[in-house]
């Protein structure tokens, strides 16, 4: 595997796996119609990737919109690469959220407090500004 | 192929069976915290699914008010029936326009300059929106799309965005001019008890013909409307129309000849027309007449017996028998040998839905 790329659509996020540079990126929107077997596919990109024991893994997340399901499978995502930095992979996220949104905001605050070996940012999705 | 869901399942049935497969004091305390652990995680998780479904659904409940809000203030701008179709409509769909037979009806009020110039604005502001207010209840209750107010003029069209056939059409656009000057009758009582002096009568003419039907305008600012010469037709109807009556154009009376009575009127040329259109007046004293229907009304009476329904009903007929008689009593010896007390309320019939014609709602 070089690269695992999913396209968007109106109501998948568009993910690009990049093994080579070491990147996660998820953004768009999130209600897929089924959305376990949707993030099951990413979960098991990452986990074929994590076995290559790579350096590190910057993931960003620019989610304008997900729903209670793809919400689940999110907190999992951050639980395989919380099980992954654990495994001394350096694993950063940079998870941006609009700053009108109080729920997706909280939401990802939250989960950040699960994470102790990744690092897990919240940041601005227009300004990028740290809070 | 494994889920997330599986994957925790999977996680805590590992450290259950760790737990039972523990040999010593260490290992048991080990596993046991560990599931512990596991289940404090699952139900952190599980309380953030529940908050952010919460303040979901609460966005979701204040978007819905705010949509709410919207559908009514649109409503009152443009027909209901329209706003219907915009909610489902693709943009495609906004753009464009059919060829429809429709029923239009035009009203105008009788010395509206005048009236301008004797009332007082305030009055004649109040009295218009009682009016206006009035009219198109009316037309909502009989399925009409209001077209639009010009100055104190009144355009609506049956036959589209939704039509019940062209001749049910004509139909209910011939009845909804029937009540609106019935209802005119009363309302010029009201109005000359709260002081306005001056009498509002109405001209309605109705014509029937194709017009092209849709959202005309620009990209930006659009107005549902009809354009053709049943339009421009109905207008000139209008015109010829003495104060409180209803006409109707041929294409019309060929339409409701079956359902309405009506009188032969004038034969005139409309402008842009060759030959000479016959116009008909809609009798709004006898009333309409099917072989199962007597709809009638005017100043002191309304009548509407469905023969259909009322087959076997003799507390209608002791009624409707009560009042013959006592017409005919009044009619002979004066208004003094009217009944001291109303009918009792037990044998009066009132109207639902069901006695209503095909595509009226209950006022």
């Amino acid at each position: 595997m070089t690269h695992f790329t999913i396209d968007a659509t109106s109501r998948t996020p568009s993910i690009q796996l990049d093994d080579k540079a070491g990147t996660l990126i998820i953004a768009g929107e999130s209600y897929p119609e089924d959305v376990r077997r949707f993030y099951a596919t990413l979960s098991e990109q990452l986990a074929v990737f994590f076995s290559t024991r790579p350096e590190r893994l910057h993931v960003t997340i620019k989610l304008t919109y997900f729903n209670s399901g793809s919400a689940r499978a999110l907190m999992e995502l951050i639980d395989q690469l919380e099980d992954a930095a654990k495994k001394e992979i350096e694993v950063k996220v940079s998870w941006y959220c609009d700053p009108d949104d109080d729920i997706t905001r909280e939401f990802a605050e939250d989960i950040a407090l699960d994470a102790q070996a990744a690092s897990v940012q919240i940041l601005d999705l227009d300004g990028d500004t740290d809070r | 192929m494994a889920t997330p869901t599986d994957k925790t399942t999977a996680d805590i049935k590992a450290l259950v069976a760790a737990l039972v497969a523990a040999g010593d004091p260490a290992s048991l305390a080990t596993a046991a915290k560990q599931l512990i652990a596991q289940v404090e995680k699952q139900s952190r998780q599980l309380n953030r699914l529940v908050k952010l479904s919460d303040a979901t659904e609460e966005r979701l409940m204040k978007t819905n008010g705010k949509l709410g809000l919207l559908t009514a203030n649109l409503s009152r701008f443009v027909p209901p029936t329209v706003v219907d179709r915009l909610m489902v409509a693709e943009d495609l769909q906004i753009g464009r326009k059919d060829r429809r037979e429709l029923t239009v009806f035009f009203s105008d009020i009788v010395g509206f300059t005048a009236m301008t110039e004797q009332m007082e604005p305030e009055h004649l502001s109040s009295l218009l929106v009682d009016y206006f207010s009035e009219m198109n209840r009316l037309c909502e209750r009989w399925g009409g799309t209001l077209d639009q107010f010009i100055g104190d003029a009144i355009v609506i069209f049956f036959g589209a965005p939704e039509s019940q056939g062209s001749e049910a059409d004509a139909r209910l656009a011939v009845g909804m001019a029937l009540e609106m000057q019935d209802r005119l009758c009363s309302l010029r009582v009201k109005w000359a008890d709260l002081g306005h002096s001056i009498p509002l009568h109405v001209r309605i003419g109705l014509a029937t013909g194709y017009a092209t039907v849709g959202n005309f305008g620009s990209d930006r600012r659009m107005h549902y409307t009809a354009i053709g010469n049943a339009v421009n037709e109905a207008a000139r109807i209008q015109s010829l129309c003495e104060p409180g009556k209803v006409y109707i154009g041929e294409d019309t009376y060929m339409q409701v000849r079956d359902s309405f009575s009506t009188t032969v009127r004038d034969k005139v040329r409309l402008r842009g027309q060759q030959k000479r259109v016959q116009l008909y007046e809609v009798n709004l004293t006898q009333g309409q007449r099917t072989d199962d229907l007597i709809i009638g009304s005017g100043d002191g009476y309304r009548v509407f017996v469905d023969f259909e329904i009322l087959a076997n009903n003799e507390a209608a007929l002791t009624l409707l028998k009560k009042a013959v008689e006592q017409l005919e009593l009044t009619m002979k010896d004066g208004v003094n040998s009217r009944p001291k007390h109303a009918p009792d309320s037990k044998t009066t019939p009132t109207m639902t839905n069901r006695d209503l014609p095909k595509g009226v709602k209950q006022a």
